[in-house]
């Protein structure tokens, strides 16, 4: 290197070190404003998770994708079932969600029955990938305070997590819009339910639509552990299928793949894919998911048909926790 | 190594420091073992098929140079077939198979060759397009044929457009590996500046309406076709922010080092008119087209008007099919050259040019083939034939229900804020270039600027959007 082009160099490191000392002060003094209004507030979708994940009580966690954020109405099985019930359901997620959050909240409370509601979609790798986009959303703001928190991410998103020690920032991606503006559903006081009202079904009903997707095996393994894990626990857990708005169909590959998991544990399994009683455009928001009406009607019956079976055959998870959340 | 990753930064801190720090006869070699390390960081396999077009496509330059006359054309069209065979059996095998497996059913035949199963080499079709522009440069006399096989090498692999541009050609980029670089304070800023507004761009933009419109296309059979074609606004926007934004971050790091790729981008959403957009959209591929396959047949086609038109249609059909082995692309490419032959016919016959520079034609030439390029995009981005014309069939259709915005629908704000933000910048950047906040002379309002850029990077881009969507070509 020439003289004239090392003063060039010294120029640049000079210049590049200003920056990156502005860099790091906005992004403390940003990053620590959100981390107030985080702590001070957070939004209800997050609270929601931070409960499960942290102050778990309930005598009832109902677990899956959107289908159950939207379909499942917590209030109508606690007042069924005369238990507390808790809807952990959340959009864009599968079974690895489904997976780490229980594990997690085993470690803290064993509650008496587990639903959780698999689609025919389950195994699709792209549904993998969001669980764990979700997950380091939910989890990231919280690798510095706490360790399980840290070890989940450190295996399901090591980049993430070295880019949130990083950058203060990094922790809240995605959240700055939440935090600073708030959001009027509450999620967490309908006790996870997120209604949707009304419908947008128009012309024929489509058919399922599956073409072109892959699928990830390990969702299989997640899956077979979900249900381990519980059956090592002793708690009740029960699978379902809550209803389609598409035409018919009898099995996909994820259900292909998840079906002989069931059958070998012996988990008592509740399909109400195409039940006629649900079969109705008026029950739906969209050709997958149940408006606040369909949901209301899809509770009541699950709620129904688990109280007879649990009264006849496992009587004793319908005595209520005495350290649930009321 | 994907661009938008943390490996990719420690390796380009890792490469450009070791460029500076070594004596210029070196620097080839590190920039070729550097490339080699970064495409094998794909597939490492692959790299015998890049090292054979490589090897081929050497000697075919010489060969050409040495020969005269049909032995030249000889040599040129071993180096054409080994390039466009090496093409055919990875990209179109399958697909001219399944083509054939269909005819054959149509008379109760059954095909006997079976699909191969085997991953697209990365960037095939970068590459070997940038290989054959050598050889063809070389036969027309253009380029002289280059002697030392690792810069030959380097031509073909130089890690920055190695894997999706920009294609170059030999004259603007084989000379500039001879020139001793130097650590120029004002060039490697600009390269970094170019390289940020590509991570912008991809980081903030493009991932971010990734999620939007991978949501409603995964499901378009549910959606209405005000949410469609939402979703296929925010697909033009994404594709071109993935694309550009790749090109802007090669472009950049390519400049850090010293060395001038051409542009690729010219802010193709304001263009005024088809043509327009074309001509600032993915310009190394559609100059290549144009200088090696529209030229050579419009020559011979001496002014017969249809005829050139029609090799519009072909050039854009191609264009497409050289995107993907799907009809969805051809159909994509056929549709782009029959709205520009359409414009064509258009502007001899009806509009009046005394209009030319009325702003209200310029504001709708922009807005109608921004709104046609978009529902044309669906091909682009559906799965198959039957599925794009389905979601056609809704948008035209108006089929009714609410614009999905996701529940909760705090992405689709984003996604609301990216585009907006890129809109600002590049409507600046066209019409009202005097208005400078990175490049600006305040020092303040400069720092500021990259404080910004980075800032909204890290608060609302995002980091695992997988990879650049035209790898996969």
């Amino acid at each position: 290197m020439t003289r004239e082009e090392i003063n060039h160099v010294v120029r640049f490191l000079k210049k590049l070190s200003i920056l990156a000392v502005l860099l790091f002060i906005f992004d403390r003094g940003i990053g620590l404003f959100l981390q107030y209004l985080y702590e001070k507030d957070p939004p209800p979708d997050i609270k929601a998770f931070n409960h499960v994940m942290n102050t778990p009580q309930e005598d009832v966690y109902i677990f899956g994708s959107s289908k159950v954020a939207h379909g499942y109405v917590s209030n109508v099985f606690a007042d069924t079932l005369g238990l507390t019930c808790f809807n952990a359901g959340r959009e864009q997620t599968n079974i690895l969600y489904a997976d780490v959050v229980m594990s997690e909240m085993l470690r803290k409370h064993s509650p008496k029955l587990v639903i959780l509601d698999i689609t025919a979609k389950e195994t699709v790798a792209h549904n993998m990938e969001a669980s764990k986009l979700i997950l380091a959303n939910l989890m990231i703001p919280h690798i510095n305070t706490d360790t399980s928190f840290l070890r989940i991410g450190k295996k399901l998103f090591p980049k993430e997590v070295f880019a949130a020690q990083l950058s203060m920032l990094q922790r809240y991606n995605s959240q700055v819009l939440p935090l600073l503006l708030g959001t009027k559903k509450n999620r967490f006081e309908e006790n996870g339910y997120l209604p949707v009202h009304g419908t947008k079904i128009e012309g024929e009903i489509p058919a399922f639509q599956d073409k072109g997707e892959s699928y990830d095996s390990t969702a299989k393994d997640y899956f077979e552990h979900f249900v381990t894990m519980l059956q090592a626990k002793n708690v009740k857990l029960v699978i379902t299928q809550s209803p389609y708005y598409v035409q018919k169909f009898t099995t996909s590959p994820s259900l292909a793949a998840l079906m002989p998991i069931i059958k070998k544990y012996n988990v008592e399994y509740l399909d109400y894919s195409f039940d006629p009683e649900f079969f109705r455009k008026d029950y739906f928001y969209d050709n997958v998911h149940l408006n606040d009406k369909g949901a209301h009607a899809f509770s009541a019956r699950l709620a129904s048909d688990l109280k007879k079976d649990l009264e006849k055959n496992d009587p004793s998870v319908l005595t209520k926790s005495q350290t649930a959340r009321q | 190594m994907l661009f938008n990753s943390l490996a990719f930064v420690g390796f380009f801190i890792i490469v450009t420091s070791l460029f500076f720090l070594l004596p210029h006869k070196y620097r080839w070699l590190l920039l070729l073992m550097s490339s080699c390390y970064f495409y094998m960081s794909f597939l490492p396999i692959y790299i015998l098929v890049l090292g054979f077009t490589i090897v081929i496509d050497y000697f075919a330059g010489i060969f050409i140079e040495k020969s005269e006359g049909r032995k030249r054309k000889l040599f040129l069209w071993l180096s054409i077939i080994t390039n466009v065979g090496i093409l055919g059996f990875f990209k179109y095998f399958n697909f001219i198979n399944d083509n054939i497996t269909v005819l054959l059913k149509l008379f109760n035949f059954t095909n006997p060759v079976q699909d191969l199963s085997f991953i697209l080499p990365i960037g095939l079709s970068f590459h070997t397009f940038q290989a054959m522009s050598y050889t063809i440069e070389v036969y027309r006399g253009n380029q002289k044929s280059e002697r030392n096989f690792g810069i030959y090498a380097l031509y073909v692999m130089f890690y920055p457009q190695l894997v999706a541009g920009p294609i170059e050609r030999p004259q603007n980029i084989i000379h500039q590996f001879y020139e001793p670089k130097k650590f120029e304070y004002d060039r490697v800023v600009i390269g970094l500046k170019i390289m940020l507004w590509g991570f912008f761009k991809k980081l903030v933009v493009a991932d971010r309406l990734g999620i939007y419109v991978n949501t409603v296309f995964s499901n378009s059979y549910h959606h209405s076709g005000l949410t469609l074609f939402t979703a296929s606004m925010f697909f033009y926007a994404q594709i071109y922010c993935d694309f550009s934004g790749y090109s802007d971050i090669a472009i950049g790091s390519a400049k850090v080092m010293g060395y001038n790729l051409m542009e690729n981008f010219r802010r193709p959403l304001l263009g005024t008119s088809f043509a327009d957009k074309w001509y600032r959209w993915h310009i190394s591929l559609y100059t290549w087209f144009r200088d090696y396959v529209y030229t050579p047949l419009a020559r011979k086609a001496r002014r017969n008007r249809f005829k050139l038109l029609s090799y519009v249609v072909l050039i854009f059909t191609l264009s497409g099919l050289w995107h993907g082995a799907n009809w969805t692309y051809i159909l994509w490419g056929f549709s782009a050259g029959l709205s520009i032959v359409v414009e064509r016919i258009y502007q001899d016959k009806v509009r009046p040019h005394k209009y030319i520079n009325r702003w209200w034609l310029r504001f709708f030439g922009t807005i109608i083939p921004a709104i046609i390029g978009c529902i044309m995009l669906v091909f682009f981005r559906a799965p198959t034939v039957g599925d794009a014309f389905h979601i056609l069939g809704s948008i035209l259709s108006f089929k009714g229900g609410n614009l999905f915005k996701g529940t909760p629908p705090i992405n689709f704000y984003y996604c609301i804020i990216a585009i907006c933000m890129l809109f600002t910048v590049e409507v600046i950047q066209e019409y009202y270039p005097k208005i400078k906040l990175i490049n600006n002379n305040s020092v303040v309002i400069r720092y500021g600027g990259y404080l910004l850029a980075i800032l909204i990077i890290l608060m609302i881009g995002v980091f695992n959007g997988g990879q650049f969507i035209y790898f996969q070509f």
